[in-house]
């Protein structure tokens, strides 16, 4: 009966397979240009046309040190400087520092912070122009983007025209907000893909991140520009009949802030090295001497009704 | 005016000769004298002018030589007897070779001024050819001996990482590949996940890898080729194989239809884990789930007449994963399948002068599938998802030798492309639902025309000029591209010799792949109006030559190449969030690649111990402007170092003992070095923070290197109806623990405990396997 014996051996081979090759291995290695890693000050913010300034201190750490470890900076000093004069920011919170000062669009200024330990950093801070838009209308539209997409949803969507006139030979950046009256979002994620920018021009240049799109002049430099959007009824809350809509243009550091950190896939929290799906790569920062972005951002905003 | 007068005297002095030469002809077949299988890469020689030449795809060769009284033709190939026979001249000669395996027997009438077969003598570089002999005996994970395995063996082609499937070759992306089954191309080459591809070894005949200096007739994809060719069948004797090994259960059949004239080739396989799982799930807890993978292979082929031969192939294949849960009540069923279906049929024909023709017709198709069924007493719902892409091409290449004027090659052909990346359908009782979701098509057509020339100068200088002409057709669009290709050698001395070539190349298919893993959502999609074809150009320049008994030869090559064209996904979006009609919008695709190298092969080939020994030094990079701040960065899959070492000993006769190490140097990753706090908040910055991280660059830091042994043994032993074979392996002998991937913990996972850090994960420890074989 050499058969019976031989399918004793394959089964004992298939037993050892299995059972190894699921016993896939672990181990911790010493990596020395971490051990060497000198933690960097972090300074992260804004200075707005109409909603003041804040900044955020804080200081980077090891990639493994425990994460309840509390890095925010305070009793710093932190400065904006437009040249003549210096406004200080107080502190608010832990490693925040705030200030009603709203930037004047067209200046250059420059946020500076000074810590405990004597260390500086600082980031120059161009404000750029108001934006030249207008939202004429905004009206429920009935909206199918092909006529066998959403036969499930009773999709409603509300559509909104824009007219924009991007200011000629310089990159303009811009953000699309629209918020309930409680600031809610009216875009969410899930709802993106059936949102249409007409006829396309931000489509081609610009990016999502929670609800807002960002986009830059790349493609309508120093052209008027009509274009429409549609937000998901069903988001924007019932109890009203109006919501906020703002459109901001950015300094050139903030979207490039916002375009890295929604590139670089940190978003979602999750570091793995060796397979492709993670980027791998840094947020923009305009620290100089540290991480962070000091950025700046000039908003108009208007308070929409929507018809029925 | 001066080079079209010169140009003119040129051609009209090749159309005189082609005209008006008096020559003999001498045509034929080579083909093993037991089985009737044709012998592709045979040399045939006359041994009286020195003039050699090698049989085609198709075992096909042609000799053009000038009027003589009487000839000698000697045919060698390797592990076959040489033949050899004296003919009368005539003007037109049809030569049917059958070759009987073993050694050479002493008197070598042609080893001749020429062994075309030499890699110094051949004019084109890049190529490596392997055939099933050498597949089988090489030593791999679970005694299940693969093409692609195999090639992941050879310089210049790596396997990216432990785990994954396909090849990447001079710093290439896997989608690059070109994979070609009996002319046909497939989309899809991997079973579970990258453990063996769609190719069963029983079923191959020979295997061509073109790594640079493309032959014309090739186009479609940026880095390689890999043309194989699958077994016809035995044209005398009726013959089959059965293997039961640890991955799959592998059976083929084959013999003649009508002997000396038609014959049958039919293999199939099976991973059989599921059957044990199905059982086991349904016992336990009544969900019985499994995953499985198959594969059948037909090919038959018939000899109209000594001019025309017609061929049939047909692959199916598929991997399929399933729940089914059952009970009074309900009953749920999940099943998700993704493969290759392909079909082709083929027509040889040679016309008395020596043109040789190939037509073929053919049909090929990936899909990936999930269907989804939940029923209880009064409800059913069932949802259905697909996606994948078809094609159906028609191509001929014809092929003319001329030992007076070389060789020319030309063809034309034409491809309609099919994609639909995705089509749901969702059905309902309880809702009176019957609807299809999600429906987008795009059709994209292909069109080609080529034609090269071979001609050897002066005993010493060889060059093949090629040039080839493509179309890709898009909606609102279409593509014209322009490919040369140039080869040269030449041969310093007897048995050395100087290479070197150009070739361009160009993909009009994109592969949307957002984790670098060739999982089967991966799609495949058409150039658009926005995102071109991509294209690559690479120059080569290396060394070619072999000892006087050709027991030993070796290469070096150098390359550099160029890529623009190609595409990433954005990071945050992927196959979840891809709105189809608008895929271009996410992805980037202004992407650029550079790679170059250097790459040593030797080789010996006969005797007791064959092998080789390869490096390869390769770096390749890629740049996108909106990636890494517009600074190229290593590319994902590549290994700056890379050796093989492939040894195998015949201990005696039916015992081969092998032997194969491997060490890569690191893959590059990004590594986060520090951690801090930031405000991200898309409407109030501070509304929302993140823990981000602080890399050291993208891709710029390297793993640890990669090494591993494996060993095997095989034994065969001559059984009263057949031949059974033993084949033991250890993958990984020394049981090295290579580094499949970093991540950062707070917790060592083995302990559970608090133990902040980076971790290395690996996958495969020292594993045993064995597999058992009976051919009768």
């Amino acid at each position: 009966m050499k058969l019976p014996k031989k399918i004793f051996h394959l089964k004992f081979f298939v037993f050892l397979t299995v059972f190894l090759g699921l016993t896939s291995c672990v181990k911790k290695v010493d990596i020395k240009a971490i051990d060497e890693y000198d933690p960097k000050p972090v300074m992260a913010g804004f200075i707005s046309n109409n909603e003041g300034s804040e900044v955020f201190l804080s200081r980077s750490m090891k990639v493994y040190s425990p994460v309840s470890q509390n890095n925010t900076m305070d009793s710093a000093s932190v400065y904006i400087k437009d040249g003549q004069t210096v406004l200080s920011l107080l502190q608010w919170d832990d490693g925040r520092y705030v200030s009603s000062f709203n930037g004047q669009p067209g200046e250059v200024y420059t946020v500076e912070a000074e810590f405990e330990n004597g260390e500086t950093v600082k980031a120059r801070v161009d404000m750029p122009e108001i934006p030249l838009l207008s939202a004429e209308q905004m009206r429920l539209v009935p909206f199918r983007t092909q006529e066998d997409v959403d036969e499930l949803s009773d999709t409603v969507l509300i559509k909104v025209h824009f007219r924009l006139q991007d200011p000629p030979g310089q990159h303009n950046y811009y953000q699309i907000i629209a918020t309930g009256p409680y600031g809610e979002s009216v875009c969410p994620a899930l709802s993106i893909d059936y949102h249409h920018l007409e006829p396309g021009p931000a489509d081609r240049s610009g990016f999502y991140y929670q609800g807002t799109y960002f986009f830059s002049d790349k493609d309508i430099d120093g052209q008027e520009v009509y274009f429409n959007v549609y937000f998901d009824h069903r988001y924007v809350s019932s109890s009203s009949d109006y919501m906020y809509f703002q459109i901001r243009q950015l300094n050139e550091d903030l979207y490039r802030y916002y375009s890295s950190l929604v590139r670089s896939g940190q978003l979602s929290g999750v570091v793995l090295s060796g397979t492709s799906s993670f980027s791998g790569e840094n947020i923009y920062s305009n620290v100089e001497g540290g991480l962070g972005t000091v950025g700046a951002y000039s908003q108009r905003k208007d308070s929409l009704e929507w018809v029925n | 005016m001066e080079n079209m007068r010169k140009y003119g005297f040129l051609a009209a002095f090749f159309l005189v000769q082609m005209l008006w030469a008096q020559r003999m002809h001498v045509a034929g077949y080579v083909s093993d004298a037991r089985s009737g299988e044709k012998l592709l890469g045979a040399q045939v020689c006359e041994a009286n002018t020195g003039i050699c030449v090698i049989t085609n795809e198709y075992g096909y060769f042609h000799l053009n030589l000038p009027i003589r009284d009487s000839i000698r033709i000697g045919v060698s190939y390797l592990g076959y007897r040489d033949w050899e026979k004296k003919l009368p001249g005539h003007v037109k000669i049809d030569l049917d070779v059958r070759m009987t395996p073993g050694e050479k027997l002493g008197q070598v009438i042609l080893e001749v001024k020429s062994n075309k077969a030499r890699p110094e003598r051949r004019t084109e570089m890049s190529h490596v050819s392997l055939r099933p002999a050498t597949i089988e005996t090489m030593p791999v994970i679970l005694a299940e001996p693969d093409l692609i395995k195999a090639m992941q063996k050879m310089p210049g082609v790596q396997s990216g990482s432990e785990l994954f499937g396909g090849m990447y070759v001079r710093g290439g992306s896997n989608d690059q590949n070109l994979y070609l089954m009996d002319d046909v191309p497939l989309y899809y080459i991997n079973h579970l996940g990258g453990f063996l591809s769609v190719f069963n070894t029983y079923a191959i005949q020979r295997a061509d890898l073109y790594k640079g200096d493309f032959p014309a007739r090739y186009g479609g994809r940026l880095s390689s080729v890999l043309d194989v060719r699958m077994r016809d069948g035995n044209k005398e004797e009726h013959h089959g194989e059965f293997s039961i090994g640890l991955l799959s259960w592998k059976y083929s059949r084959e013999g003649p239809l009508v002997k000396g004239k038609s014959s049958y080739f039919v293999s199939g396989r099976r991973f059989m884990y599921d059957l044990l799982t199905r059982f086991i799930g349904k016992i336990t807890s009544g969900v019985a789930a499994g995953y499985t993978f198959y594969d059948f292979n037909v090919k038959l082929n018939h000899e109209l007449d000594s001019q025309n031969k017609l061929f049939f192939s047909w692959y199916y294949g598929d991997d399929a994963f399933s729940i089914h849960s059952k009970d009074e009540d309900e009953k749920e069923r999940f099943r998700s399948g993704w493969g290759n279906h392909m079909l082709s049929f083929r027509w040889n024909h040679h016309l008395s002068n020596g043109l040789f023709s190939n037509n073929t017709l053919y049909y090929t198709r990936y899909r990936f599938m999930t269907k989804l069924l939940y029923k209880n007493r009064n409800d059913k719902d069932e949802f259905r998802f697909y996606s994948g892409i078809r094609d159906i091409g028609l191509k001929s290449d014809w092929r003319w030798n001329s030992s007076l004027n070389g060789r020319f090659d030309f063809g034309a052909g034409a491809v309609w492309h099919h994609f639909i990346p995705g089509k749901s359908r969702f059905k309902s009782t309880i809702d009176n639902i019957d609807t299809t979701l999600i429906t987008y098509h795009f059709s994209s057509g292909e069109m080609y025309t080529y034609a090269q020339w071979e001609k050897r100068f002066l005993e010493r200088l060889s060059v093949r000029l090629g040039l080839r002409l493509s179309g890709h057709l898009v909606p609102e669009k279409s593509f014209l591209s322009l490919e040369p290709r140039l080869s040269l050698n030449y041969r310093l001395s007897e048995h050395f010799s100087l290479k070197a070539s150009y070739s361009e190349m160009q993909q009009p298919v994109h592969l949307l792949i957002s984790t670098g893993l060739d999982f089967p959502v991966s799609l495949w999609m058409p150039s658009t109006t926005k995102i071109p074809p991509g294209r690559s150009s690479i120059g080569l320049i290396g060394v070619a030559g072999s000892n006087p008994d050709n027991t030993w030869d070796y290469t070096v090559e150098t390359y550099y190449k160029k890529t623009k064209g190609l595409i990433h996904y954005k990071q945050n979006t992927g196959y979840l969030t891809l709105s189809f009609d608008k895929w271009d919008n996410l992805v980037y695709h202004d992407g650029t690649g550079k790679a170059y190298g250097v790459e040593f092969l030797i080789r010996k080939k006969k005797g007791k111990i064959t092998g080789w020994f390869a490096y390869s030094y390769s770096r390749s990079f890629w740049k996108f402007d909106s990636i890494n701040q517009g600074k190229p960065f290593n590319y994902y899959y590549n290994r700056n170092h890379n050796i093989d070492l492939v040894f195998n000993y015949q201990l005696k006769p039916g015992v081969t003992l092998s032997a194969a190490w491997n060490f890569g140097s690191g893959l590059p990753v990004s590594l986060p070095l520090g951690k801090y706090y930031l405000p991200v908040g898309p409407v109030n910055m501070f509304n929302h923070e993140i823990l981000a991280y602080e890399f050291s660059g993208k891709n710029n830091f390297y793993m640890k290197p990669y090494h591993r042994l494996d060993l095997s043994a095989v034994f065969v032993k001559k059984k009263k109806h057949g031949e059974r074979i033993w084949t033991i392996s250890i993958y990984n002998v020394y049981n090295r623990k290579n580094p499949f991937m970093y991540f950062e913990s707070d917790l060592n996972p083995d302990t559970g405990k608090e133990d902040p850090g980076i971790y290395q994960m690996s996958l495969f420890p020292i594993i045993p396997s064995v597999s058992y074989t009976y051919k009768f």
